[in-house]
């Protein structure tokens, strides 16, 4: 049993990362960047859901050097999960769990829709510690559970980097960053739910302290707000609305989703006006983080076949608002996907649709540049150990004066057996005036591509026992003549 | 620089003879599932080099293609990956690819095109025509018609006229001869301008090694080595 759970992990978190955003339809990674290490640690934590404990470590060597280390142990009701980073400094992230109900360390807390904590999906509502170098509530979180009933509270005090204007902070970065200022910042938060089958509703008093002052008049030091959310689940529909207060105007974000049989579709509407992005919460619209804006997307899945899949999507963001900011803002994606046992092809194509208002002589000018980008993916098992993938990218991207592209071409093929994975290939990335931003597996989730580039890529890892190991080197062909190194050793217990 | 898989070099650009996955980048109706990695020389110029992989797979009567050709100089850089998709039914195949050509002088001068190829084959017995159009779209496209027959159960011929875009129409003629179960000879020569080709490939399973050598008038002979895998 633990040999094959040990399989499965091992498979699966090499497979995990960075396809965990990827799949999502209207994602593209520029926009989720500074989420995608905490969405893939997550994605590595709850592949430890399964096992009593497992370490990870991993090493990586080019123009930066650095190390990074997993560890979960879980024994009765307890349980330990955390990671490190080391670069510069030393950065960690450690929680202390006991059943799902009281969480020491960091924690990710969640709540309704995301406009007040993180996006609440399933019965644990205190998550998993993010990436090493992100930072999350630290202090103590409740989840109490009785019957229908829930009442959930945390106290938080973090000591954040920030960049400091004038005395007042001009930046408060997500991740740990070496600031020579800091400033202190405290939270707390007491809410109830209510939950069965058909229906969830909560509501939730949040605070939130800085030690100094913003210097946009779009923050303020102290914020406090009451969120109260509402789900409503039938066999096939499941509406979800969350209001958050603490303006003159409530932020409401909004979702509904309806399964039936190959189709499903799912809408939301997300009405910003007088709004500050909490701390620790989702980013609550996808194309913009401003308030006094409002924004609808749609998705639409149809499954013809067992092996075919087409989906559509669309999400257009709205001003309400200050007339600098953008009027509107749009992505359309399209994605055809065919996969059966031996083959995976999946074709999108996104269009990026924006209205650009620039000032010139006084006078606004608009303009609609077009921005498409395609994406290939294909894999073919051609038997039980020989395996081949590509990746293929190509973004356009029109400008007043010139076009702005980049394209990016992966091939690999691999071999397995009995525990040993072989793996080789080149990438090849031509974006000379352009700099891209692809997902990657790597400790971050993306890389940024820019210049014409060959990469030669060999992967060598072994499996036995409850330990895997594995090496990778990228050898850059042109430019620099880069070399970056990469080992992962994992155990599982 | 179309031409530039081991196969391809020995046949001349010849695709209704080629047994290479590599030639997806010159015929969209290959009808032939694998792959194909290749080096190759052009004019045996040591500052140029030239790098291909292509894989090929078939959902029954579908088969997909992909793969990229990317030649590098120290000044110079293209690259050709491309996408095909083609259909065959009772010895039709029809299908069509898209490239994407990009070319950059430096670091500067970075340019894309988008070309289309478009081709439908017919095979009955030991007779096969093809008939295509190379990188439509683009000033090097080319008609390409061609025409093959077994003389024996060990020898393959074809004849083949293209008609390119910017250059005079030319003719080309090829053979394929299986000697042994492991080594076929491959051969091949084109008018406008004079060019022969030839190669030895060997078989061994599904694996298959291949050099090739093909002519010029006025430079040297183009030098390459394949290896390809079948399933």
């Amino acid at each position: 049993m633990k040999t094959a759970l040990g399989l499965v992990f091992y498979l699966i978190v090499g497979l995990a990362f960075a396809q965990v955003v990827d799949d999502e339809l209207l994602v593209i990674p520029e926009l989720v960047k500074e989420d995608l290490a905490d969405i893939n640690i997550d994605a590595q934590y709850k592949e430890y859901d399964s096992v009593k404990g497992a370490f990870s470590i991993s090493g990586y060597s080019s123009e930066v050097q650095y190390i990074t280390s997993y560890i979960h142990l879980k024994k009765k009701d307890w349980q330990i999960r955390g990671g490190m980073r080391h670069e510069n400094e030393f950065l960690a992230n450690l929680q202390f769990k006991h059943r799902q109900s009281f969480v020491l360390g960091s924690f990710s807390p969640t709540w309704g829709n995301g406009l007040v904590l993180k996006r609440q999906s399933g019965n644990n509502r205190m998550k998993n510690p993010p990436h090493p170098s992100s930072f999350s509530p630290s202090g103590l979180g409740i989840d109490l559970q009785y019957n229908c009933w829930g009442l959930i509270a945390l106290a938080s005090q973090v000591e954040r980097d920030v960049r400091l204007s004038e005395e007042m902070i001009s930046f408060l970065p997500k991740t740990k960053q070496s600031y020579i200022c800091t400033s202190t910042e405290q939270i707390l938060a007491a809410g109830l739910y209510y939950r069965s089958d058909l229906i969830e509703a909560g509501s939730l008093y949040y605070y939130q302290l800085y030690d100094r002052a913003f210097s946009s008049s779009r923050a303020d030091s102290l914020l406090q707000t009451v969120s109260t959310y509402l789900i409503l689940n039938s066999t096939s529909n499941t509406l979800k609305a969350e209001l958050a207060m603490h303006g003159k105007t409530p932020a409401l974000k909004s979702e509904w989703c309806l399964q039936s049989g190959m189709f499903r579709n799912t809408w939301s509407y997300t009405r910003l006006l007088d709004y500050q992005r909490p701390a620790y919460a989702s980013k609550a619209m996808l194309l913009n983080t401003l308030d006094n804006r409002e924004e609808i997307s749609v998705e639409l899945q149809y499954k013809p076949l067992k092996a075919l899949q087409f989906n559509f999507g669309t999400v257009i963001n709205h001003r309400r608002g200050d007339i600098n900011d953008p009027q509107w803002l749009s992505h359309s994606s399209f994605k055809a996907t065919f996969k059966n046992s031996n083959l995976l092809i999946a074709l999108k194509l996104k269009l990026i649709d924006r209205e650009i208002l620039t000032s010139i002589d006084s006078i606004y000018i608009h303009s609609k540049p077009l921005h498409l980008r395609f994406n290939l993916t294909a894999d073919y098992n051609v038997d039980s150990n020989w395996r081949i993938e590509c990746r293929a990218h190509y973004h356009q991207q029109e400008k007043a004066a010139a076009l702005s592209n980049g394209s990016y071409w992966a091939q690999h093929i691999a071999y397995s057996s009995s525990g040993l994975n072989i793996c080789g290939g080149f990438r090849v990335n031509s974006s000379a005036n352009y700099k891209m931003l692809i997902y990657q597996n790597n400790d971050m989730g993306y890389e940024v591509l820019g210049h014409n580039n060959l990469q030669a890529e060999f992967e060598l890892g072994y499996k036995w026992s409850l330990i895997e190991a594995s090496m990778q080197i990228r050898q850059e062909v042109l430019n620099d003549k880069q070399t970056k190194l990469r080992f992962v050793i994992t155990t599982v217990l | 620089m179309q031409e530039s898989s081991a196969m391809a070099n020995a046949l001349s650009g010849l695709s209704i003879l080629s047994e290479s996955v590599a030639d997806y980048s010159i015929s969209p109706v290959m009808k032939l599932k694998g792959l194909s990695s290749f080096y190759t020389r052009p004019f045996n110029l040591s500052q140029i080099s030239i790098f291909g992989l292509h894989n090929a797979v078939n959902i029954n009567n579908l088969y997909v293609g992909l793969g990229n050709t990317y030649l590098y100089h120290q000044d110079y850089i293209y690259h050709n990956p491309y996408l095909n998709a083609h259909y065959c039914w009772h010895g039709f195949a029809l299908g069509a690819s898209s490239h994407m050509i990009y070319d950059a002088v430096d670091e500067e001068d970075g340019n894309y095109d988008w070309a289309y190829d478009l081709g439908v084959a017919y095979n009955w017995k030991d007779y096969g025509a093809e008939l295509k159009l190379l990188r439509q779209n683009l000033s090097s496209s080319q008609l390409c018609l061609s025409l093959k027959t077994a003389l024996s159960s060990e020898v393959n011929i074809a004849l083949g006229y293209v008609n390119p875009n910017t250059y005079e129409d030319f003719f080309r003629i090829g053979m394929v001869a299986y000697l042994h179960e492991c080594i076929s000879v491959i051969g091949s020569w084109q008018n406008e301008p004079n060019r022969f080709g030839t190669g030895v490939q060997l078989r061994r399973g599904k694996l298959a090694l291949m050099y090739s050598i093909r002519t010029h008038t006025d430079l040297n002979p183009t030098h390459s080595l394949s290896l390809d895998v079948y399933w």
